[in-house]
């Protein structure tokens, strides 16, 4: 731990030796009820490292870190903290810090008593406590409220002292559950950046649980997203993003989401039909053994332009029926006659609201696309109009599965 | 206020009947609805309360009811200078404080392994409140005959053991050991139900928030659920006391205030003067003796339950 603390900012967290930090091991969870809430977890966080576990809700990974704090028991495999095996042992002797959803203060002490608790249970002098307390007092911004209960303080302040709680005692890791679900949009935002901030200066190992892919993806030097009890990826956000395993993944990740439409593959997958038009493949994009036949296409609202230039070659002719101003970007709405993805391959709740078809439209075989344009395209509502896009941003998936045949290209550095 | 300087100032020159029918049925038609409800309380509980109070103050026999005099203190003097008035006031204290604090100790004991759930807790609960619902004359006139010195089971019981007949009600050192038995068997469960529905309502994040803070059951137990069931706990108690302190049911049906004098509780030596001695005028001051010891001890319990917590 103290080894962690000297590490400078700017330094990567994950320190040279990988040491795993937590391990789990075909770790499977059903509940008394029979349902299945985990199926054999694998996955080996570094030392070190700020790990974030996402997915919609019922997705498993509240479960995950529960088990992992020993406040939930496995019903299969194995836990290991920094190397020792803790599947059997309860959370009072894993050497773990978690902050809750709900902060889980105890309202009949005052902060000062809240933030001591944790090292009162371990025996500490009174001396120790205080400079303990005094410290996390500082660095949270806390100093003037040790005499408050809980009740007398804001929904942030509550939140601080839960974090300023698991960070008294040096803990193995620090285990989070939606910490910050429970605070408004701006002060969300602030405390995002300031957890990150803690955990650089701190490098403890710290688990997070979230169900906003955006904090994912800002937070997390590496993402487990799951989905139903299964690990569907663990990798670093930019890899989500660009190289998601199947088209699960690729809708929950990025807002707004994906755009996915079924589309067919030509022979040799030289080239990709979408909406009728024919899209050559590159010879650098086309799949090897990938039989011709029914696909699924995936391309991110941020991919497309309007304007063709060396990335952006490709072009679609679209007539926007509704766009949103983000002030320097609009979101351009725009149907293709192209059949929906299936519901079941795709994070549920958003896939849901698009699949509604509206009457005017309930006829023809359409789905709803969303392009992110630069505001200086000044399209307009009913106006035809034409998009850009590269094939390096273009993803295909397995019709029948949602598994990833080809992901786009590595973000391309290109001189505008 | 404001209705009746607006109703002036606007009818000033004719102020018909209406406006002053509407202006009192602003003012008091709230009443007629609460009419019945405090009719009922003068009549059942603040006319008698003052009543007792009046004649708590006379000499007043039953036995002469023609005679009553104004006595003044003289009953309640009287009272303070009887030994059998502060013999009765040692037995209830005994009695009750025993058996409440053993009700609640053994309540939140069980209230605590009810709490784990476990394979039939379901109906082992619906057994253990039973002696709740059996009224208390019952329970009374049951342990009379099950401890009788004769044919009682627990005789033939304790003969089979070995211990030969033993009088619980007639031996003066196990009559009041007796009765605080028979309480807590039969109250228990009350504070036990009390218990589990408290202990139902202590967030489980916060008792989760303590094992990670690495405390050990024992220590979440006084460091955080005793505080966070406080409330409900001190309603328990304090029903308790209170109910406890007019013990009587089963004194009447077992003991009879014997033998000797050790099972005189004060409720018992009311009855005693009002409806043996006749003595009502002293039954009444006796009475008035024993709200207030009631009431100062119960509110003395509740300040020692509630505001430890809040000057820590």
């Amino acid at each position: 731990m103290t080894a962690h603390s000297s590490i400078k900012e700017g330094t990567p967290r994950v320190s040279k030796t990988k040491a795993a930090g937590i391990e789990f091991s075909a770790v499977n969870m059903t509940f008394a009820d029979g349902t299945t809430a985990l199926k054999s977890l694998d996955l080996v966080i570094e030392e070190g490292e700020f790990v974030v576990f996402v997915g919609p809700s019922g997705c498993g990974k509240s479960t995950a870190l529960r088990i992992l704090a020993g406040l939930e028991q496995a019903t299969g495999g194995t836990i290991a903290i920094k190397g020792r095996d803790v599947t059997d042992l309860g959370p009072q002797h894993r050497d773990i810090a978690m902050v809750f959803q709900s902060y889980a203060l105890y309202p009949h002490k005052t902060v000062y008593e809240n933030l001591a608790y944790p090292l009162k249970i371990r025996g500490l002098g009174k001396a120790a406590i205080e400079t303990a307390v005094a410290g996390v007092a500082d660095l949270l911004g806390l100093a003037a409220l040790l005499q408050r209960k809980p009740g007398a303080l804001s929904g942030g302040q509550r939140q601080r002292v839960a974090m300023g709680r698991a960070l008294v005692r040096n803990p193995k890791a620090f285990l989070m559950d939606e910490p910050l679900s429970n605070l408004d949009a701006a002060l969300r935002v602030e405390m995002r950046g300031e957890i990150r901030r803690l955990h650089r200066r701190l490098g403890v190992t710290t688990v997070y649980v979230t169900h906003d892919q955006v904090e994912a993806m800002t937070m997390g030097d590496r993402v487990a997203v799951l989905r139903g009890g299964e690990l569907q990826q663990f990798d670093a956000p930019q890899r989500l993003y660009e190289q998601p395993a199947n088209m699960f993944v690729a809708s929950f990740i990025g807002s707004p989401a994906i755009n996915l439409a079924m589309a067919e593959l030509g022979a040799g997958s030289a080239a990709v039909t979408l909406a009728g038009n024919a899209i050559p493949l590159p010879p650098s994009r086309r799949v090897e053994g990938q039989s011709a036949g029914p696909v699924m296409i995936g391309i991110r609202p941020e991919a497309f332009s309007y304007r063709r230039d060396l990335e952006h070659d490709v072009s679609l002719t679209i007539t926007p029926d509704l766009i949103e101003s983000l002030g320097a970007e609009l979101l351009v709405h725009f149907a293709i006659p192209a059949a929906s993805v299936p519901v079941a391959l795709t994070s549920s709740a958003k896939s849901a609201v698009s699949q509604i078809s509206l009457p005017g439209n309930a006829r023809e075989v359409s789905t709803r696309f969303v392009a992110k344009l630069d505001a200086r395209c000044a399209y307009a509502v009913g106006q035809e109009a034409t998009v850009w896009f590269s094939t390096d941003h273009l993803m295909l998936f397995e019709a029948a599965t949602g598994r990833t045949i080809l992901a786009s290209a590595p973000m391309l550095k290109l001189p505008v | 206020m404001s209705d009746s300087i607006s109703t002036i100032t606007r009818g000033s020159h004719h102020r018909s009947r209406r406006d002053g029918w509407t202006w009192f049925a602003r003012r008091y038609g709230a009443l007629l609805p609460m009419a019945p409800g405090m009719l009922f309380l003068v009549l059942m509980s603040i006319y008698p309360t003052v009543y007792s109070l009046v004649i708590s103050l006379f000499r007043w026999n039953l036995s002469d009811p023609t005679r009553m005099r104004f006595g003044g203190w003289h009953n309640y003097g009287l009272l303070l200078t009887d030994a059998t008035f502060w013999n009765a006031v040692i037995v209830t204290f005994k009695f009750v404080t025993i058996a409440v604090s053993l009700e609640l100790v053994l309540g939140l004991a069980i209230a605590l392994l009810f709490f784990q759930r476990f394979p039939g807790d379901r109906f082992l609960r619906a057994i253990l409140i039973l002696p709740m619902v059996v009224a208390p004359v019952v329970v009374g006139l049951l342990s009379r005959y099950m401890l009788n010195v004769q044919f009682g089971i627990v005789t033939f019981v304790t003969e089979a053991l070995g211990f030969g007949r033993v009088d619980f009600f007639g031996e003066p050192d196990l009559a009041l050991g007796t009765l605080i038995v028979i309480d807590i068997w039969q109250w228990t469960p009350f504070m036990f139900l009390i218990m589990l529905a408290a202990l139902q309502g202590v967030p489980e994040d916060i008792i989760e928030a303590a094992k990670v803070d690495g405390a050990r059951p024992v220590r979440i137990l006084f460091d955080h659920i005793l505080h966070l069931i406080r409330y409900p706990v001190a309603v328990a108690v304090a029903l308790r006391l209170i109910d406890a302190f007019r013990v009587y049911d089963i004194i009447f049906m077992t003991t009879r205030g014997g033998p000797i004098d050790v099972t005189q509780t004060l409720s018992w030596q009311i009855y005693d003067a009002g409806f043996k001695s006749l003595d009502i005028g002293y039954a009444a001051a006796y009475s008035w003796l024993m709200l207030i010891i009631v009431v100062v001890t119960v509110t003395l319990v509740l300040r020692l339950l509630l505001n430890e917590q809040a000057s820590r």
